[in-house]
């Protein structure tokens, strides 16, 4: 984890300081001089994370190189993966609220198990990918009287 | 005494025995399957308890939190799979005595040693909340802010394997938490224009998405790039099986009962401790059983005994985990830290005057644990051959099921799409937390305690401000605040010996 903490703890400071510099003085009004400023909780915790995040590069810059280094905790392939699930998620998000929650959860749900293999076995497919979706909207509306889009 | 016996009648009304059985047959189901765990389901079920009554919700949720903790055996014992990392060792001995043609003995212990270890920590939770809750109302905010410092420390120092990613995970879920308009001026803080960020945000769709979806998507990613493990089943109701192997004798029994005591009492004091969690229960009630055993060679081979010894210390967590969250407003754990979402959605702010304002609730509640453990015996035991279908179920099924429930889930909070926004981009980051291994767990209850921890500091600024020196009068905020130093050197010093 050597290199990944020295990575992510590098970002994190960068991010504590623009989070501190950049967009908490736009986002943060300045209160009254009763009690304590607005900002003063969020600016001490981003400090926090600043200071904790140069701990961690700093601490694990004396480390000797680790084995498990060779290999990053996200190869390319992670990277692939994570990119096409976050479209995949964006995709259904516009899905639900253009198409509603029982079409655009039957597509998710086909997709995913399309990505995972179910290929060949359609009639599992269109059955849990169509019911799936029903039961729960039906479910949470005569049930719980909660009206999914 | 009337609370008391109040509370007892309204966790035996029908509809909450219905919610009680129907939580714990969701926990064990949810718990059997491989990457599913206890707190995924209550975070899946969390919104529908909105539409419940105070209790029948909490009960619902307290049945999925212990069917969970035994339905995680389930696919150790017949997959060598946990089901939940506190079934990890579990499979040490249950997976090697299911190979030897006994699942069904494996799942009973599993399921006799979870129940005794559950009920013995409620007991014990029975018994010490009130008299916490009692001492902490007589302490005020500088105290409560000592306290929950404290709290944060162990929890970001014990929940993941590095203090410092501990630390930096709990702090970024403060500064979360610390979105919304500010509790003094009403002055919006980085909520980016959004009039949904206002009230803060919100606890549920995070929680959803950080815990339930980003494990899904580690879970399809693992299947899609081919590293996920294919498991070997175990059928357990073989018709050849011979009757003393379906069974616990009362030799078995005598022999573990000194294990389960002692796993018992290791569950319920680390549960008390906010943080540590059932995993690291599980492994040392287990370590003490070998340490204690005149047979330790025979551990791992598929000893009874050491199925016990695992499952009485993770179960025994369970109930110790709401001590803290009752008496003084901290959750134990992350089942603890989702269900203050539950509590806060129905009016309740858990925390010691909960036995003042809420008393019937919270012994309704009680009532409702010590049925959970009953109705968990009873459904575990004739629900096995079902369990072990269920853990046939294929990932290409359940896992889309799940991310479509998750979607419903966060849509249920509050009826908006924003909220399922939340839960995926939350799904994400949980992604990327996990894989960089920052503890989620951390960051959560950092998000919870964000809010009370400010409110705690800025009541003890106005109130000290002008003399700041009477501060050192409190005694009770200063053992805290050197508790947090000890503990901090402590943790700091059992990392570097690679204990911890």
């Amino acid at each position: 984890m050597r290199r990944s903490d020295m990575i992510s703890g590098g970002l994190l400071a960068l991010f504590g300081l623009v989070m501190i510099f950049g967009v908490v003085p736009m986002q943060i009004d300045s209160g009254g001089d009763y009690g304590l400023d607005p900002k003063f909780f969020p600016v001490s915790l981003l400090w926090l994370v600043v200071v904790m995040s140069v701990l961690l590069v700093a601490s694990r810059i004396p480390l000797p190189a680790d084995p498990a280094d060779a290999e990053p905790p996200l190869d390319r392939r992670d990277w692939t993966f994570i990119a096409g699930a976050s479209a995949f998620l964006a995709l259904g998000f516009i899905a639900i609220e253009r198409l509603g929650f029982m079409v655009a959860g039957a597509l998710m749900i086909a997709v995913t198990m399309y990505v995972m293999g179910v290929r060949r076995e359609w009639v599992r497919l269109a059955g849990v990918s169509i019911a799936a979706p029903v039961v729960i909207y039906f479910a949470l509306k005569h049930i719980f009287s909660i009206q999914l889009p | 005494m009337a609370d008391i016996l109040g509370g007892i009648a309204d966790a035996l009304a029908w509809t909450n025995v219905l919610f009680v059985a129907l939580g714990v047959l969701t926990g064990i189901v949810v718990g059997a399957i491989p990457g599913l765990n206890g707190p995924i389901a209550i975070a899946v079920a969390l919104p529908i308890t909105f539409y419940l009554s105070p209790l029948g919700g909490m009960a619902y949720l307290i049945g999925i939190m212990k069917g969970g903790t035994f339905g995680g055996s389930i696919s150790a014992i017949l997959l060598n799979t946990p089901g939940s990392p506190e079934a990890a060792a579990t499979a040490f001995d249950g997976y090697p005595l299911a190979q030897q043609g006994k699942p069904l003995k494996a799942m009973k212990m599993a399921l006799y040693s979870s129940v005794f270890g559950d009920s013995f920590s409620d007991v014990v939770l029975f018994l010490v909340a009130a008299p916490i809750a009692v001492v902490a109302l007589m302490m005020g905010p500088p105290e409560m802010s000592a306290v929950l410092i404290f709290a944060l420390t162990i929890i970001a120092g014990l929940s993941g394997k590095s203090l410092i990613r501990g630390i930096i995970a709990a702090t970024l879920g403060g500064v979360v938490g610390s979105i919304g308009l500010d509790v003094e001026s009403s002055l919006p803080r980085l909520t980016f224009g959004f009039v949904e960020l206002e009230d803060g945000v919100p606890l549920i769709p995070l929680t959803i998405g950080l815990l339930a979806l980003s494990e899904i998507l580690i879970q399809i990613e693992a299947q899609v790039l081919g590293r996920a493990d294919v498991a070997t089943r175990i059928n357990p109701f073989r018709k050849d099986a011979r009757r003393e192997d379906q069974i616990v004798t009362w030799a078995e029994w005598r022999e573990s009962f000194r294990t389960i005591i002692r796993s018992s009492l290791i569950g319920t004091g680390i549960g008390a401790l906010p943080g540590v969690g059932a995993v690291v229960a599980g492994f040392l009630g287990y370590a003490a059983a070998k340490r204690a055993s005149p047979k330790a060679s025979e551990f791992g081979t598929g000893k009874v005994e050491g199925i016990a010894a695992v499952e009485a210390a993770n179960s025994a967590v369970t109930g110790a985990n709401l001590i803290p969250l009752l008496a003084l407003g901290i959750p134990g754990s992350l089942s603890a830290a989702i269900l203050i979402g539950a509590f806060l959605v129905h009016g309740v702010q858990p925390g010691p005057l909960i036995f003042q304002d809420h008393a019937r609730l919270v012994y309704g509640i009680f009532a409702a644990m010590a049925l959970a453990n009953i109705l968990n015996l009873i459904i575990g035991q004739f629900g096995l051959r079902f369990f072990a279908f269920v853990v046939s179920f294929p990932n290409s099924v359940i896992h889309p099921i799940v991310i479509v429930l998750c979607i419903a889930g966060a849509y249920a909070t509050n009826n908006s799409m924003f909220a399922v926004a939340i839960a995926l981009i939350s799904g994400v980051a949980g992604y990327f937390m996990r894989k960089l291994d920052f503890s989620f767990a951390a960051f959560i209850i950092g998000f919870a305690l964000a809010p009370q921890t400010e409110l705690y500091i800025r009541q003890t600024v106005i109130l000290f401000q002008d003399e700041p020196s009477r501060l050192l009068s409190h005694p009770i905020m200063l053992f805290f605040l050197a508790l947090t130093a000890f503990s901090v050197w402590r943790i700091v010093q059992h990392k570097r010996a690679g204990i911890l």
